[in-house]
This record gives structure tokens, sequence and C-alpha cells, in this order.
């Protein structure tokens, strides 16, 4: 996810984590990424739902999932020589009925709160930690939310999958949950409203085409410049929001179809948004069998395909966390697909190169100089 | 007939042999068979290793405290799912093994 950052050089080092089905990678360049240098598997066998690097901190945090054993968060100050879990994991509290089947996005928190994180989980609920990930507090407000016992999981599970912190009020806060909505908080986390005005969710048959929440929301961002605008994937659609979730716009236009699951933005000088659409939920493969990154230069009205150096065949899939700008200048994007390829662009997409053909399954993919 | 003699008369030496899976090495620094004094019951049982093993418990339950669905538990080669649970009596019991169902990719 596009944070906020200075826009600086690129001369010191880029970092990629890479979260697949059978552990974690982490991708090092300190040549402007054009080469890059791997280490891992972290948790080898184990699902890794999200890899990400807190620069506040120095620390890598890895969203660490075992059918078997159970979820945890685990944390690495040295750039993955050593690693340690958390001593208390994100757990609901005994009486609640509920357990953590697994952990999905980790995002740390503002630059004036250097040592809270927030967690997402499945079944869908916030966590917080304030002592840098050794451990974790539900968010009360929404596990005790009014419509809590009406949500229903997507084909994902009942997760939360998107967490945007706000530089300009650490009480503000934006969750995506897979098939509620965008659920908001003013008040860091005693209540939530729901945020899905004008936003399609027309697989009830018969039911609403617009509720207050049930929406498949895909993955959010969030443009560091100007932050009230706001951007999102659906199951039903592309929709552009400028008044920081409070209603949001359908941006389709000519996209090749509605559906699919990341979105990235380069906030760096010039937007661009970046989706990568799939023929649809019916059928989730790219269009004529090849993939394309499509991006917009103008909030949505017109979308053109960027596929230079992806092969003619190539029968990709992104899932929601798999693509991811940098942020620097000129924008690098990075892509991982479910079969095992991890493609980058220097160029805001405009041509791109394959920096590894033989991971594992890519759940995630972020970006962060060291 | 001997080992079910043994058991009625508590013949283990008030010990447990435990054996646990090689997955749980993080949390045991690599020992996967040890003998722990008997407890009253697997719940018992699980408290001990988390003493001895700091966080293994949180692999072993779930939330709520009960087994989670894919780690199996068998006292004297019978899952205590046919038993009485993690509340299972572990009184004349010689063996516990812990492992992970054989599943998933």
């Amino acid at each position: 996810m596009a944070r906020l950052k200075k826009r600086v050089s690129v001369d010191g080092e880029m970092l990629l984590m890479v979260g697949t089905k059978k552990g974690a990678f982490l991708f090092r360049s300190r040549d402007d990424r054009r080469t890059w240098k791997t280490s891992g598997p972290f948790f080898p066998g184990k699902q890794i739902y999200h890899f990400t690097y807190d620069r506040r901190n120095g620390m890598l945090l890895a969203s660490v999932n075992s059918e078997q054993w159970g979820p945890t968060v685990a944390i690495s100050h040295d750039m993955g020589v050593s690693w340690k879990n958390s001593g208390k994991p994100p757990r609901f509290p005994k009486g609640s009925g509920q357990s953590v089947s697994r952990v999905w996005h980790i995002e740390p928190g503002n630059r004036d709160q250097p040592e809270r994180l927030y967690l997402g989980v499945e079944p869908a609920c916030l966590f917080r930690s304030d002592d840098a990930g050794e451990s974790w507090q539900v968010d009360k407000g929404m596990l005790n939310h009014r419509t809590r016992e009406q949500w229903q999981p997507g084909n994902g599970g009942l997760c939360l999958h998107t967490i945007l912190s706000d530089e300009r009020n650490a009480r503000d806060l934006h969750a995506g949950i897979s098939a509620v909505g965008t659920m908001f908080t003013s008040d860091d986390g005693g209540s939530w409203e729901f945020q899905n005005k004008n936003v399609l969710a027309d697989f009830f048959p018969g039911a609403k085409k617009y509720p207050e929440f049930g929406q498949c929301v895909h993955k959010i961002v969030r443009d560091a410049r100007k932050p009230d605008n706001l951007f999102q994937q659906n199951h039903c659609g592309v929709f552009r929001s400028r008044d920081n979730g409070r209603k949001w716009t359908n941006i389709i236009n000519n996209l090749p179809s509605r559906f699919g699951f990341p979105i990235a933005m380069d906030s760096s000088g010039e937007r661009r948004i970046f989706v990568a659409p799939l023929e649809g939920d019916f059928a989730r493969i790219p269009a004529g069998g090849r993939f394309s990154v499509w991006a917009s230069d103008n909030d949505g009205e017109e979308w053109f395909p960027l596929n230079r150096g992806i092969p003619r065949f190539s029968y990709f899939e992104v899932l929601r966390e798999g693509m991811k700008a940098d942020g620097q200048d000129p924008c690098g994007v990075y892509f991982g697909t479910t079969t095992g390829q991890l493609y980058s662009s220097r160029s805001r997409g405009d041509s791109w190169s394959c920096i590894s053909d033989g991971l594992p399954p890519i759940f995630s993919v972020e970006t962060s100089l060291a | 007939m001997k080992h079910e003699l043994e058991r009625s008369k508590g013949l283990n030496g008030g010990r447990i042999r435990v054996i646990l899976s090689a997955h749980l090495g993080e949390y045991t620094r690599g020992r996967n068979e040890l003998e722990v004094a008997e407890t009253s019951s697997v719940s018992a049982l699980i408290g001990v290793l988390d003493s001895m093993f700091p966080g293994i418990s949180l692999r072993l339950l779930d939330d709520q405290g009960d087994i989670r669905r894919y780690v199996n538990i068998f006292v004297d080669d019978e899952d205590i799912r046919m038993k009485n649970g993690i509340h299972t009596s572990l009184s004349g019991v010689r063996e516990v093994v812990i492992l992970p169902s054989v599943a998933g990719g």
C-alpha cells in the first residue's frame, strides 16, 4: 500500500517483501532496483498472508498461518536473520465464541505512534498493538458491532484485509472486509460506521443493489498526496472517493472487466492507479489469456494496458495483496502471481521484467525503503 | 493383559511419556520426546508443557481453549476426541502423543 513518504532518490536500499503459500522471501536492491538479492524462505511451509516492513522501527513483520498450529505474527529486527513470535498473539476474548483462524494484513501506525501496529484477522476483526507487536488487543468496537452477526464471508473467508491509517489524524482509520465493505472509525476504534455509499453489491439475488453493508471490497488504497482520495477494487467494480470514503463513484469506464483483486497507486508525482482485471468472478483468468496491468492517469476516467515485458501467453492471477507501488520517483511497481512469478517495473509500469520465476504461489507483495 | 494390569495399578511410576510433533521444535528447542510427572488431565498436561515451553499452548489450543481442529492428541493410542477432549483423565496413562492431522497441500 502506498504510504506517506518523503520523495527521495532511490539511492538507498529498496526492500521487496514477498509472502507465499510456503514461506516468506526478502528481496533487496542497492542499485536503484536493477538487481535483487534474495533471502528466505523464512517460515518454510507456512502460509504468509502478508509480509511487510515497519520503517519506523526497522523491523520486518510477517502474518504466519498454519492450518494445524494456528496463526501468529512474527517479528525480525535483523532483516530476517532471527525471528520471534508475538508473546501475546491476537486472540479473541474468552467467551466471545470466536477464534482467530488466520492473520491477514499488518499495518504500521502513524509516525507519532511509533509502537502502534494494526492487524486484520479472520474472522474479520481489527487488532492493535502498542508495543511494536509484542502483544495484541482486539478492537472491541468492531468485535461488538451491531451488525456483526449478519456479516458473511467472501470466497477468501470473512477477512479484514485492508487497513488505512491517516497521518492527519491518528484516531481515523479505514478497514476493508470481505464481504462486508469499507468501515471507518474516527475515535480509534471506539465506534465504526460503514462507508459503502454508491458501492454496488449486485450478487444478492433480489436484494438491494446498494445495501448499507455486504459489499465485497477487495483492496483499498489512499492517495498519499491527497489523502481524501481513496480508490478501491471491488467485486463489482473499481470505485473512487474524493471525500475520504463518504461516497464512491464507479470508475470502470473502459476497463476490460470490473473484476480483479489488487489495486496500487503511484503518489510520487503525477498520480497513476494500477489494477489487474480478470475476466470476472465466473472466470478468474486474464482476458484473452494475457495478463496486463491496467493504469489510469486521470483518476479512472480512462484506462490503458501495461504489458510490455509480460508474456503474451500469461494466465497469471494476482491476489489482493499481490501488487504494490514503491512511491519513489520514478515509481516502481511490483506484482506477484499465484504461479510464483514476481515482476517489477522501474518505470511506472511502462515495461516489466521478471525478478523471480520459481516462487511458491504468491499471496502478498510489499515494498519499502530500508 | 500385563499392560492393563500395570495401568490399573498405576505402575507407570507416576510419569507420562510425551511425544511431540517435530513441527513444534521451535518451542521445544528440538525436543520431541520427554517425560513429565503424571497430571490429572490433558488440559493440565498442556499447562505443564506451556510452563516448560512458553507459548506452545497457543499452538495447541484455540482462543476459546479448545483443541485446534487439525491438532490430534492421543492418550495411550486413543484420540481424545473419542474420549473427554481436553478434560480426558490421564490417571494411569503411559503415553501422550501430540501430532498434526495429515491434511493440506
